[in-house]
């Protein structure tokens, strides 16, 4: 059997409750409001780490290492065609003695490669490791690059082209990663 | 238990006076099962370095022994691995132990973001 509610109980009803949920309406729209408010605070204090962080980057690790980065390749692209020539002249009929000049040609190239990683690549290693190691397999690679010209006794035209352009790929490389941590 | 030695020589191309890159390290650790080395406990191993080697990049060392390295950590590493050399010259010798040094160095600096999950690794 069908109840029948009187129509003025029934709109009583529905308009009390329109009346409650408006009633909630500015409590619910301030707390949106802070809620924004607290997430744009803690944006903006993101923001600002990340921009404290790089300017740091840009003024201790990046600026202060740009020329010593250009006048290591360049300094690596010197020292191996002097040794390239070195070894040209030498009478590699005595093995023996032109085995300790190739080792002694390659541990130039591997000096100031010590010497690079200790000045540039070691103080980056506290705070960005990850990026440091990738650095660090970059200076292996150029290493790899200068030990196999030397040791592989072509030192035409040709194969130095090819070993000068690796060395500044190399450089292209380590330059790309060592500004990773800007981005 | 006496060491195992291992002669590097027969990983080195006929010609080349260097052993580089991390491939080819990795490809004679896979070859010489350097897994299961490490996972046998009280096992030591010397590397022979032959004579005639002008160069020992750090790029092969870590494709040869990094992978020991991460799993061993460095006091166990250094009991379990070892090099020895055939060359005479002193100076050669020298500037080949300042090489796996260096390698070292590398693999220190390399042993980054290690996880917790690593210990299960072993």
């Amino acid at each position: 059997m069908a109840v029948l509610i009187p129509l003025s109980v029934c709109c009583a009803d529905l308009t009390s409750q329109e009346m409650a949920a408006k009633d909630y309406f500015p409590l619910f729209s301030s707390s949106v409001v802070i809620a924004l408010f607290i997430v744009d605070r803690i944006l903006v204090r993101f923001n600002r780490k990340k921009e404290n962080d790089r300017n740091w980057f840009f003024k201790v690790h990046l600026e202060p290492n740009l020329t010593r980065i250009n006048e290591f390749f360049l300094k690596v692209e010197e020292n191996t065609l002097t040794s390239a020539g070195v070894l040209k002249t030498f009478n590699s009929s005595d093995l023996s003695s032109f085995l300790s000049v190739l080792t002694h040609e390659i541990s130039i190239f591997k000096s100031e490669k010590r010497k690079f990683e200790l000045e540039v690549l070691a103080p980056l290693r506290a705070r960005y490791p990850k990026e440091s190691g990738t650095l660090y397999r970059d200076v292996q690679d150029l290493e790899d690059t200068i030990t196999s010209f030397l040791d592989s006794l072509d030192y035409s035209e040709d194969a130095v082209n090819d070993m000068v352009n690796s060395i500044y790929q190399t450089k292209a490389v380590l330059l790309e990663n060592l500004y990773q941590p800007t981005k | 238990m006496s060491p195992v030695r291992i002669l590097l020589e027969k990983y080195k191309s006929p010609r080349a006076t260097v052993f580089t890159g991390r491939p080819q390290g990795a490809a004679v650790r896979e070859e010489l099962k350097l897994d299961n080395i490490d996972r046998d406990q009280g096992s030591e191993v010397v590397f022979l370095v032959p004579n005639g080697v002008t160069s020992f990049n750090p790029s092969f060392y870590l494709g040869l022994l990094y992978p020991s390295f991460k799993k061993l950590g460095l006091d166990e590493f250094q009991k379990k691995y070892s090099f020895e050399f055939a060359t005479t010259n002193v100076k050669t010798k020298q500037l080949l132990e300042r090489d796996l040094r260096d390698g070292l160095r590398n693999a220190i600096n390399s042993d980054q973001g290690r996880s917790i999950l690593d210990i299960f690794k072993r």
